[in-house]
């Protein structure tokens, strides 16, 4: 494949096939394995910075709308970065579609055992369940957490309906984790990477399948069917893209290939901001045209300076810990923020938070890979 | 790949230090040079705040300054019945450069604080149609504007009717060569703006009849507020 996104791997790496059955990241291998493992620096990178910019998009901005509170910083990196450059939602949507990227590239990866996979599964609902659980008792205790609508209550109904995601998909149930579909959409696409595993060859049947599901849905919700759920699928094109960029790179999609789903993919995303009235003005393809060329040339380019980086401790820790502290910001770093209200001021109380969130996560990420030794 | 090894770059750390040298030379006048530039632009061209133009300010106020970009607050007014004449939004000083607002009254106005106005003209058979929405510039109390706008037409002889606590209606003739001409006429005060709305015709029937639908749907779709704030 002469042609790929990367060029020819040298003599010491071993090149991951794509239906090699290999550990992706966050199995409980350290950073340089897990890297190598996933092929470069691009899908640590991501995650990190994804779930950067996810806490800082929630519990700063977020926060600060939901509390009529300007801090300076927030009020001044709008100004500089989030009005010029048109990324909406202080960069929450750029973290989220960061992450559905590395999500699809690593799914595309692996196509592992039935036992593995069932294993992998249950490590990404994990979050969603705890995330669910804390936050329906949260809702009985005076405190603030992320809802939809805000303020919510959660009965036993509520509760289940929110384990099985029905909240995400239709308007008639109070969403207790907003960002859950994000982890849900994860699971898709690692649900994908098993029609993947039967479907070999060269061509792009499960990345077309998911586009194609997505302009399904699309479709009903122009004619006003699904509505909420086409809200959620409509990045799921993200995914695709972050499938197709992986399969590029291991030399089993041509470029062509890729730039097409691309494109299509791209093309999705503005569809359903017609489609979808709560898309509407958010401008979310012009962040997927950030978010995709940064994550592409993150893989193109994964030299030697961002594998420094995603090898750092830091980085690993933020990338394997993505979807506890992404889900984890509105239940346990809010009540934090209601806490310090009042007697601190915002850009302050974020730092505890932050705290408080990590700390959950890490107990949380700890407790699903009890038996894996996580490093 | 998978590991990290020493910089490339290491095995050239024996340098000599006269090329070291020039190279920070380098480096120096090109520093130098931007900045060089960048003074000489601040001095021939200021800052950018643009202080002329800040006696025009209009902030609009931000609902959702999450959103990527400022949502600004549709123009309050509705389309006239017939064929457009003008619809444009520009600085005051520009309707009388253009001929289309009485120059004393746009004096007034932009004295009073005006700083932006829209204006939608129609033709409608015999019968002209107008509304021109006056936006305040920031810093300046929109009530004052209306005050000495209600000074104004006093002082001009409209025959003012107050029809609700920030609205007046007015009609008077205007004797022309070619017939006298009705003109039925209202203002009020919406938020920051001054909005005013003007029928007329040689008909005085069908002059009243235009303007009371204008005046109907105007005020349906943007009241007036309901006092001063």
């Amino acid at each position: 494949m002469s042609r790929a996104l990367h060029p020819p791997a040298p003599p010491s790496q071993s090149p991951v096939g794509r239906h090699a059955a290999a550990p992706t990241y966050g199995d409980g291998l350290d950073a340089a394995d897990a890297m190598e493992a996933i092929g470069g620096p691009a899908v640590p990178l991501a995650r990190a910075a994804g779930t950067i910019l996810i806490l800082y998009g929630t519990l700063l901005g977020l926060w600060s709308q939901q509390h009529n509170e300007s801090p300076a910083l927030l009020t001044a990196i709008r100004h500089w970065f989030n009005r010029p450059l048109g990324i909406g939602e202080d960069f929450t949507m750029l973290g989220v579609l960061l992450l559905l990227l590395a999500a699809g590239y690593e799914s595309a990866g692996a196509a592992p055992a039935a036992r593995a996979l069932a294993i992998r599964l249950a490590r990404l609902y994990a979050p969603i369940l705890a995330a669910t659980t804390l936050a329906a008792l949260l809702t009985h205790v005076p405190t603030v957490i992320w809802t939809n609508p805000m303020g919510a209550t959660a009965g036993l109904a509520d509760y289940a309906r929110n384990l099985g995601l029905v909240g995400q998909v239709t308007a008639s149930v109070p969403v207790l984790v907003p960002l859950a579909w994000v982890v849900a959409l994860e699971i898709v696409a690692r649900l994908g990477s098993v029609l993947d595993s039967v479907v070999r060859g060269d061509l792009p049947v499960v990345e077309t399948i998911g586009l194609a599901a997505v302009a399904g849905v699309l479709f009903a919700a122009a004619h006003g069917h699904l509505g909420q759920l086409a809200v959620v699928l409509s990045s799921y094109p993200l995914v695709v893209i972050g499938q197709a960029i992986r399969r590029t790179r291991d030399g089993t999609l041509p470029i062509w290939a890729t730039a097409l789903l691309g494109v299509a993919g791209w093309a999705l995303l503005g569809w359903a901001e017609h489609v979808c009235p709560a898309l509407a003005g958010w401008w979310y393809p012009l962040t997927a045209a950030y978010a995709i060329p940064l994550f592409a040339l993150a893989v193109v380019t994964g030299g030697e300076v961002a594998e420094r980086i995603a090898a750092a401790p830091i980085t690993h820790w933020l990338a394997t810990r993505a979807q506890w502290i992404v889900l984890l910001a509105g239940v346990a770093g809010f009540p934090m923020l209601a806490l310090l209200q009042g007697r601190t001021s915002q850009v302050t109380a974020v730092l505890p938070a932050v705290a408080v969130t990590c700390l959950v996560a890490e107990a949380g990420h700890r407790l699903a890979n009890w038996r894996a030794a996580p490093r | 790949m998978g590991t990290v090894q020493g910089s490339p770059a290491s095995g050239q750390a024996g340098s000599t230090a006269g090329a070291t040298a020039t190279s920070r030379r380098g480096v120096l006048l090109t520093l130098g040079a931007l900045a060089a530039t960048a003074v000489g632009a601040w001095a021939a061209w200021g800052d950018g705040s643009d202080p002329a133009s800040a006696a025009l300010r209009i902030t609009w106020p931000d609902p959702d300054p999450r959103r990527p970009y400022q949502q600004v607050p549709p123009i309050p007014i509705v389309t006239p019945p017939g064929s457009v004449l003008i619809n444009l939004t520009d600085t005051p000083s520009a309707f009388i450069t253009n001929k289309n607002y009485s120059p004393a009254e746009m004096t007034m106005l932009t004295k009073a604080g005006v700083a932006q106005v829209t204006a939608v003209g129609a033709q409608d058979g015999p019968i002209v149609l107008g509304i021109w929405v006056l936006t305040v510039r920031d810093g300046v109390d929109p009530m004052s504007t209306l005050r000495q706008a209600n000074n104004f037409y006093s002082t001009n002889g409209y025959p003012m009717t107050q029809r609700a606590t920030l609205l007046w209606a007015w009609n008077f003739l205007v004797r022309k060569p070619g017939g006298t001409l009705n003109v039925f006429g209202a203002h009020y005060l919406r938020g920051r703006q001054l909005i005013k709305l003007e029928a007329y015709g040689t008909d005085p029937a069908a002059a009243q009849n235009a303007f009371d639908s204008l005046y109907d749907n105007q005020l349906r779709a943007w009241p007036p507020d309901s006092g001063p704030s």
